[in-house]
């Protein structure tokens, strides 16, 4: 019994939903949408975004990291890296953020973060620039975060 | 043995890649961001809560026609070809149900016989009956593949009296994914199924050819109660003629090459063409035999000519 409480703790801890901090915490939280169209009352085509959670190849996923600082203090210095799946097509310039931010992408699986004219890939005797099709990673860097505020970054996706 | 070569190279066959499309029903799509920050002089490092969906099975399906122009056919024409290609253009794999389709409305008359869809086993696209088997059940094909179907007919021996030069029979293949959802099918804890494409059909064109070359052969006994036993005596007689439409038309170099009967002997100076006899030997005539064949160069057929070979066996 008093190894599992030990083991909760330990959970609770590490868990994305919590900081050390005091008073509040800083979380980050991960979402998916998928673009679905329908038709409005006159008929016209629109795009609606509902959660994604069956979809089907070819369709347009949003995904959405959002930061929530409820501490009483500012984070500086923020750096926020989604991997992108292999099923998972990057949308070009899809990468946006609420607050001003560097946006940095990656072809190695996340290890290093680049602007897209120096990611290079090999291709044959010589490197050309990779493909934002080619991307599997995304890093956001935001200088500061106020207390109590949110920040969303957001990228899309094809599902291949 | 060779059945068993047969169904490995079914399964070949059904898993060679065609192109890779679509993301596999079923595959569980995760992600999660990590954040890195500063707060208060100290820095801090965390995972977010993983998100994540499933994929959908999609059913998708074409099946064409593949031959590049009308397969020609003529009056007492045996298994001649339509060739099929179905391809399994969903996310998983998919049991497919096959039907012969003829049109009606549109069709020579009478219409073709004997109808059979078989699977191309060996992945060349050239019907074989030796190798290729019938299709007499649904089939299975795993995404992004695609199988060569055949469908195989006779055309009715009218003896000229129906077909006219360019009639038209439309022939093909109907398919059906047999793994369309029921009407009100309630599947929230599993996939969806999402229908593209669920059913199709794809016709081919058998079109009488102007005109073909025909031979038919037929048998009677001689001998005195007109039963075959040892010591009978068979005629063979073997009608060379073009039907269709053969005015002004002709073949040249016909040859007939006819084995002598198992459990029979070929009787001397018994091979006629067009009632004239020939020698049985190599000697520079029309025909000759050896011991298994009879071999008579008839040369040009034109188009009212009947050209008839016979010879004689005796039963042993």
């Amino acid at each position: 019994m008093k190894r599992n409480i030990y083991l909760v703790l330990i959970a609770l801890l590490m868990s994305s939903s919590l900081s050390a901090e005091n008073n509040g915490t800083v979380e980050i939280v991960s979402t998916s949408y998928q673009r679905v169209m329908v038709k409005d009352e006159n008929g016209t085509l629109v795009e609606t975004w509902p959660r994604a959670t069956k979809v089907i190849p070819g369709t347009i996923v949003k995904y959405t990291d959002t930061i929530v600082n409820t501490t009483n203090d500012n984070i500086t210095a923020v750096k926020v890296s989604n991997p992108i799946n292999a099923n998972l097509v990057y949308i070009a310039d899809s990468a946006i953020s609420e607050f001003n931010a560097t946006i940095l992408y990656s072809i190695d699986g996340g290890k290093s973060f680049d602007e897209p004219d120096n990611l290079k890939v090999v291709e044959g005797d010589h490197n050309r620039t990779a493909f934002p099709e080619e991307y599997n990673g995304v890093q956001w860097s935001v200088d500061e975060i106020p207390h109590d505020t949110n920040c969303t970054v957001e990228f899309r996706v094809k599902l291949k | 043995m060779s059945l068993l070569l047969k169904y490995l190279n079914l399964s070949l066959l059904l898993f060679m890649p065609l192109y890779p499309k679509g993301t596999i029903v079923g595959t569980i799509i995760n992600n999660h961001a990590n954040i890195q920050y500063v707060m208060n002089a100290k820095e801090y490092k965390y995972s977010s809560n993983i998100d994540r969906f499933v994929i959908d099975h999609v059913i998708d399906l074409d099946i064409s026609w593949q031959n590049t122009a009308h397969v020609l056919v003529g009056s007492g024409d045996k298994g001649v070809v339509l060739t099929f290609l179905l391809t399994n253009l969903g996310n998983g794999e998919d049991t497919f149900t096959l039907r012969y389709e003829h049109n009606d409305t549109n069709s020579f008359d009478p219409p073709p016989t004997n109808t059979h869809i078989y699977l191309d086993i060996d992945g060349n696209s050239i019907f074989d009956i030796s190798k290729d088997t019938e299709v007499t059940k649904d089939i299975n094909i795993t995404a992004d593949h695609n199988v060569t179907l055949f469908v195989v007919a006779d055309i009715p021996d009218t003896n000229d009296t129906n077909y006219t030069d360019a009639e038209l029979s439309h022939d093909g293949i109907s398919v059906e994914s047999a793994s369309l959802p029921d009407d009100g099918e309630d599947r929230a804890d599993s996939v969806d199924i999402v229908v593209r494409t669920g059913e199709s059909r794809a016709m081919g064109v058998y079109e009488i050819r102007e005109f073909w070359f025909d031979s038919s052969k037929s048998v009677r006994a001689i001998s005195d109660d007109n039963l075959t036993h040892t010591g009978s005596v068979l005629h063979y007689t073997i009608l060379l003629r073009l039907r269709g439409e053969t005015s002004g038309k002709s073949v040249d170099s016909v040859v007939v090459t006819d084995a002598i009967p198992e459990g029979s002997t070929y009787l001397s100076d018994s091979l006629y063409l067009d009632e004239k006899l020939l020698t049985d030997e190599v000697d520079g005539d029309d025909g000759d035999i050896n011991s298994t064949h009879i071999r008579v160069l008839v040369g040009e057929i034109a188009e009212d000519d009947n050209h008839t070979v016979e010879f004689e066996v005796m039963v042993d």
